[in-house]
């Protein structure tokens, strides 16, 4: 059946003068056609009507629920650990707070956070702030998205593209940004990082750097430094009896290595979001030694208030392990530490500088200490290398 | 006398105790080139030459192992192998692995 279409100019001429008007038959062809239009017209429009009605809906929804909550972290001018630990450390656990605990309202929120703010960043800095951002991945899986890089500072933009931190975002790096490079500025790494121990990941940072300043044929012992720094996040720094605050990335590890042409001092960084140095230290075998060791150490103050307020605290329990009787049968930190140090304590001007848990003891070339505590708990360990290049080892 | 070049038979990549440690683990060279140069009365060279390094915890593993969970004594297990490090730096491995063999003490019983 055709649908009402006339055709009104193809009358023919009766006898007596008068015109006869007749509908035009239509092809089964043509009905066919004309049904199947019709129906798509008419099922286009309920389509057009069902989103309407959805998006209507969905308008209402969205009115009567209360907006996700925006949370905006602005991290201090100076984000660096030597520099300014504290303003650093606050803004990293106000980061982990709001990534891993609810909202006041049990709602959810969004975060923002304003790189913006950084006028200077160490590589150290950077390299905890990158770990940060891949366990908010890693729990939280995509969702991150950046905002404002082009008002980042260009020299803060320019040392986190090195290390990685745009893939981690997952945006391009800006192709001008590699031409914008001046000549005597650190250049860092790619970051690495790993649940396992991969030697050949932390030898490929080592040849990258190599490239760049002649470290490798320098010291064999900065290859067995990092992965024994690796190894230790693996074996001690995630123990599964502890319930950690913030979920960590569970025998995870970062690294990445820079290199300062100004200094000619190159850089290597590892860390791990464990519980520390310190807190792991009781279940060493040679706990009751290092307790011990500590204890001869404070003579006639003994183990009162005094005494085991020193006893407690990180840095002296970071410095105690390290300068343990290297012959620990049990292999486990003595080894590890003493590998830690090597590097140092064969190249004249070299440190290491070992920020763990609430405790920073920085390694000298003569063996030297210099021990510092902090308030705040950095959240894990982090080991930092600095070398001299084209010094004589010993 | 036989020669064991590490990085040549085993890895250039040396590090870790346990074989879950990766392929570069202390115990699987222990097991495959060290302990058959010790069943057999033999004496070794070991080349130490071309790795990246030696981490202490496989060095450890590797060599005081032998001692400590194979039940060697110290001096049967230096005076079965003997080192070669002609790299800058290397020589120092060569002092480490003789005292984690001299400071070890057994923990099992086995081998000879």
């Amino acid at each position: 059946m055709a649908w009402g279409i006339l055709s009104s100019s193809t009358g023919r001429r009766r006898a007596d003068g008068g015109q006869t008007n007749f509908m035009k038959r239509l092809t089964f062809r043509h009905q066919f056609w004309l049904n199947r239009r019709a129906r798509q017209v008419w099922e286009a429009r309920l389509r057009r009507r069902q989103i309407l009605l959805q998006r209507r809906q969905a308008e209402r929804l969205k009115q009567q629920s209360p907006r996700p909550q925006i949370i905006t972290i602005s991290p201090p001018a100076d984000f660096s650990f030597s520099r300014n630990y504290d303003a650093t450390v606050q803004c990293l656990d106000r980061l982990r707070r709001a990534v891993f605990e609810p909202a006041p309202d049990g709602g959810r929120s969004r975060i923002f956070l304003d790189l913006s703010t950084i006028e200077r960043v160490s590589v150290a800095g950077a390299l905890v702030l990158a770990a940060e951002i891949h366990r908010w991945r890693h729990h939280h899986g995509r969702g991150l998205r950046a905002a404002n890089i082009k008002e980042w500072h260009p020299a803060v933009r320019r040392l986190l593209a090195g290390l990685g931190f745009f893939d981690l975002l997952g945006v391009p790096v800006p192709r001008r940004m590699e031409r914008e490079r001046p000549r005597d500025e650190v250049t860092v790494l790619r970051m690495i990082s790993s649940t396992e121990l991969d030697q050949e990941l932390l030898q490929a940072l080592l040849e990258n750097l190599g490239r760049i300043a002649k470290i490798l044929d320098q010291d064999p012992s900065v290859y067995g430094a990092l992965v024994e720094a690796a190894y230790n996040a693996k074996l001690h720094a995630y123990p599964p009896d502890r319930e950690f605050v913030f979920p960590p990335v569970l025998k995870g590890w970062w690294a990445t290595a820079s290199w300062n042409p100004k200094e000619g001092v190159v850089k290597f960084l590892v860390y791990d979001q464990g519980v520390g140095i310190p807190d792991t230290l009781p279940k060493w075998a040679a706990w009751e030694r290092i307790r011990a060791n500590l204890a001869e150490g404070l003579g006639d103050i003994g183990l009162g208030d005094i005494g085991s307020t020193i006893l407690k605290n990180a840095s002296n329990l970071i410095a105690a392990a390290i300068e343990m009787d290297r012959t620990s049968l049990q292999g486990g930190h003595g080894k590890g530490l003493q590998d830690v140090i090597r590097p140092v304590t064969s190249t004249p001007g070299a440190s290491v500088r070992i920020l763990s848990g609430t405790g920073s003891v920085l390694y000298h070339h003569d063996g030297s200490l210099a021990k510092k505590d902090e308030k705040l708990h950095i959240g894990g360990t982090l080991i930092e290398w600095r070398i001299p290049v084209g010094v004589n080892v010993k | 006398m036989q020669t064991i070049n590490i990085a040549r038979d085993y890895t250039r990549y040396p590090g870790g105790r346990y074989p879950e440690d990766g392929a570069g683990n202390g115990t699987t060279f222990r097991e495959k080139f060290l302990l058959p140069v010790l069943k057999q009365g033999d004496v070794a060279e070991i080349v130490l030459d071309g790795a990246a390094g030696y981490p202490s915890s496989f060095l450890d593993e590797a060599f005081a192992g032998l001692v400590r969970d194979e039940g060697y004594t110290p001096e049967q297990v230096l005076n079965s192998f003997r080192f070669v490090a002609t790299q800058p730096g290397f020589r120092r491995f060569i002092g480490l692995v003789e005292e984690f063999v001299r400071t070890a003490k057994p923990e099992s019983k086995g081998g000879a």
